[in-house]
């Protein structure tokens, strides 16, 4: 099917955005004179969120640019196979309330603010556990803010022309998020996050249907789909990555692993009640999935069908087009497997990118070529305020991980091992210097992985997001021991946390730089990796740990 | 979470020799009508859990 043409959408997205990151700064302004004093209140509103609040702040950060960007991006890459990764949310929606209704009762009983307020109440205060605990959150967060600032920049790309489009869109998303945290606190955080939630549940609908408006409405849309070719329609999909086992781990410890990490933690003794959520599981269990499924992968299936990945040759068998040593070959359905097993790359269609990474890019083509072309004005405008829900996924993530950081790196480094008599005040300032820090720091990486063609950190730091659940995955155990088993000992946690740690860092880039990429051990984890999800495997080394020094302490 | 995404796939997805009418279950690819089944399930026992097993005492 020939692509339309990318129509001008003239000076609408410039006044759309203008308004949207107005209204913002306002929230934030609103932030700030509802505020009280004190540390409590900046960092978890006074705990007193309700259910709506509570609900949409939780799933705005749960989806990130990701969500909107890479969830299509890998349905148009790998086909139907990775739709049923959504399937993952509703089991992040029970530990909602199963996790985090526990945890909010401990932290409005103790006052706990971070994660590690929590864990090393329990198993008695310890430096190493604490500063375990920050880590583990730092390096969730990290990579996300990262990303998002990266995704900010593509979207100002792809709305506006100019030269310095992406810089201005990444500085601008950078700036206004930064603000509204330092000035508002979590109270801030957690409105800007209500509305962002609002408006990315109803961009990723939007966007789905306009993805089965485009091909002609649902039954010519499952027509064409039922089209495509075998890979696109079964397990493993299109590269033979997702393998039931895979997908089955994948999706156990990428819900669990994003709903224990340090800003989803926070929301929950922010919440008001047990109701609120209670609440909240319900309707990030319900609604989101349905988000996912009847939305944004409908767009990367709808994409499969708009700009094909394989078209059949004259022998009539499909045709997909691999990047292989830097150039771009066609080879036929059954040769797939085995040449991607060897580092070849699949690539999209020449009209959503030319490179192998281009495949996330699939969203705002459909878009923004096909929305004006079904509605005219009123789908530019649509079109317009879909692409800005996805700026507002991207920086409702990452405002909940700025604020986490801030709040872990403050309280548990340096209120908790560096400066412990810091009074709240000090803190407080801390934190926001932090928040600033973090916000350059991100933005820095941004723009030299941009210029510079020998240092990439956004290459590096992509696989990193991945590592990041995993590494969150790490908490799991010791959360569970926490709120459940009340078996284990502090020496056990220590030791579980540190083993499975460094299982997930041999899953890094790290062993390859240390031993060169062609060493027995590189070869082991990366089959490895292939057969079940990172987070997974850490956590079974982590466990068998804990429980075994958790065992040899009490048997002494 | 094992029947939907996980090993129970296999249940359901369909051999490469098989021809397209295998690939679709009531006019929808077979693995994206697994997924939304798997989803109904879900649905319904998060919302049992709801007003049965979440109702605490401090509500």
């Amino acid at each position: 099917m020939p692509a339309p043409t990318t129509p001008d959408l003239g000076w609408l997205p410039h006044f759309c955005l203008a308004g949207y990151l107005l209204f913002l700064l306002g929230i934030g302004i609103w932030g700030v004179l509802k505020s009280r004093s004190g540390e409590e209140d900046y960092y978890l509103a006074g705990r007193g969120q309700g259910w709506l609040v509570s609900s949409l702040t939780i799933m705005a950060t749960f989806f990130s640019s990701a969500a909107m960007l890479g969830a299509p991006g890998a349905v148009y890459k790998e086909g139907v196979v990775f739709a049923l990764f959504a399937l993952n949310v509703p089991l992040s929606g029970a530990a909602i309330y199963v996790l985090g209704n526990r945890i909010r009762k401990l932290g409005h009983t103790h006052g706990h603010v971070t994660p590690a307020d929590l864990i090393c109440k329990h198993y008695g205060s310890s430096v190493a556990l604490r500063c375990l605990v920050a880590l583990i959150g730092f390096l969730y967060a990290v990579p996300y803010v990262v990303i998002q600032i990266q995704a900010g920049g593509i979207i100002s790309e792809r709305l506006f022309a100019g030269e310095h489009a992406f810089e201005i869109g990444a500085c601008l998303l950078s700036l206004v998020t930064m603000l509204y945290i330092m000035i508002g606190g979590m109270r801030s955080v957690a409105w800007t996050d209500a509305l962002q939630g609002a408006l990315l549940m109803t961009g990723m609908l939007l966007a789905g249907l306009a993805a089965v408006a485009a091909l002609g409405g649902p039954s010519a849309f499952f027509e064409k789909v039922n089209d495509l070719p075998h890979t696109s329609l079964s397990v493993p999909g299109t590269t033979g990555s997702f393998t039931p086992e895979k997908m089955f781990t994948l999706c156990i410890f990428g819900a669990l692993g994003s709903m224990i990490q340090p800003a989803q933690w926070m929301r929950f003794y922010a919440a008001k009640s047990a109701k609120a959520l209670r609440r909240s599981a319900v309707i990030f269990a319900l609604g989101l999935t349905a988000c996912f499924l009847f939305g944004v992968m409908l767009v990367g299936l709808g994409g499969q069908v708009l700009y094909p990945l394989a078209k059949p040759n004259a022998d009539g068998v499909f045709e997909y087009q691999v990047q292989s040593d830097g150039q771009a070959t066609p080879l036929i359905e059954a040769d797939l497997a085995k040449r991607l097993a060897n580092g070849a790359q699949p690539l999209p269609h020449p009209d959503v990118g030319t490179g192998p990474r281009d495949f996330d890019q699939i969203m705002v083509v459909v878009l923004k070529r096909h929305l004006p072309e079904l509605l005219g004005p009123a789908g530019l405008l649509l079109g317009t305020l879909i692409i800005i829900a996805i700026m507002a996924a991207a920086m409702s993530t990452a405002d909940s991980n700025l604020h986490a950081m801030s709040a872990v790196l403050t309280r548990d480094i340096y209120g908790g091992v560096l400066r412990p008599g810091a009074s709240e005040k000090s803190r407080l300032w801390v934190g926001r210097g932090v928040i600033f820090a973090a916000t350059v720091l991100s933005l820095g990486m941004v723009f030299i992985s941009r210029s510079s063609e020998s240092f990439d950190p956004i290459g590096m730091i992509m696989p990193m997001s991945i590592l990041a659940i995993a590494f969150s995955s790490q908490l799991l155990p010791v959360t569970i021991d926490v709120l459940f088993l009340k078996r284990g000992s502090r020496e056990g946690a220590i030791a579980g946390i540190i083993a499975g740690m460094l299982v997930v860092l041999m899953f890094s880039p790290i062993p390859a730089i240390i031993t060169g990429s062609d060493s027995a051990v590189v070869g082991m984890f990366t089959r490895l990796k292939q057969l079940a999800d990172i987070g997974f495997c850490g956590v079974v080394v982590n466990v068998t740990v804990f429980a075994l020094v958790s065992l040899k302490n009490k048997t002494n | 979470m094992f029947m939907g995404p996980g090993p129970g796939l296999r249940l359901v997805n369909p051999e490469p020799s098989v021809d397209s009418e295998s690939l679709r279950f009531l006019g929808l690819p077979v693995i994206y009508a697994w997924g939304l089944f798997w989803y109904g399930i879900q649905a319904a026992v998060v919302v049992t859990a709801s007003f049965t097993l979440w109702k605490t005492d401090d509500e």
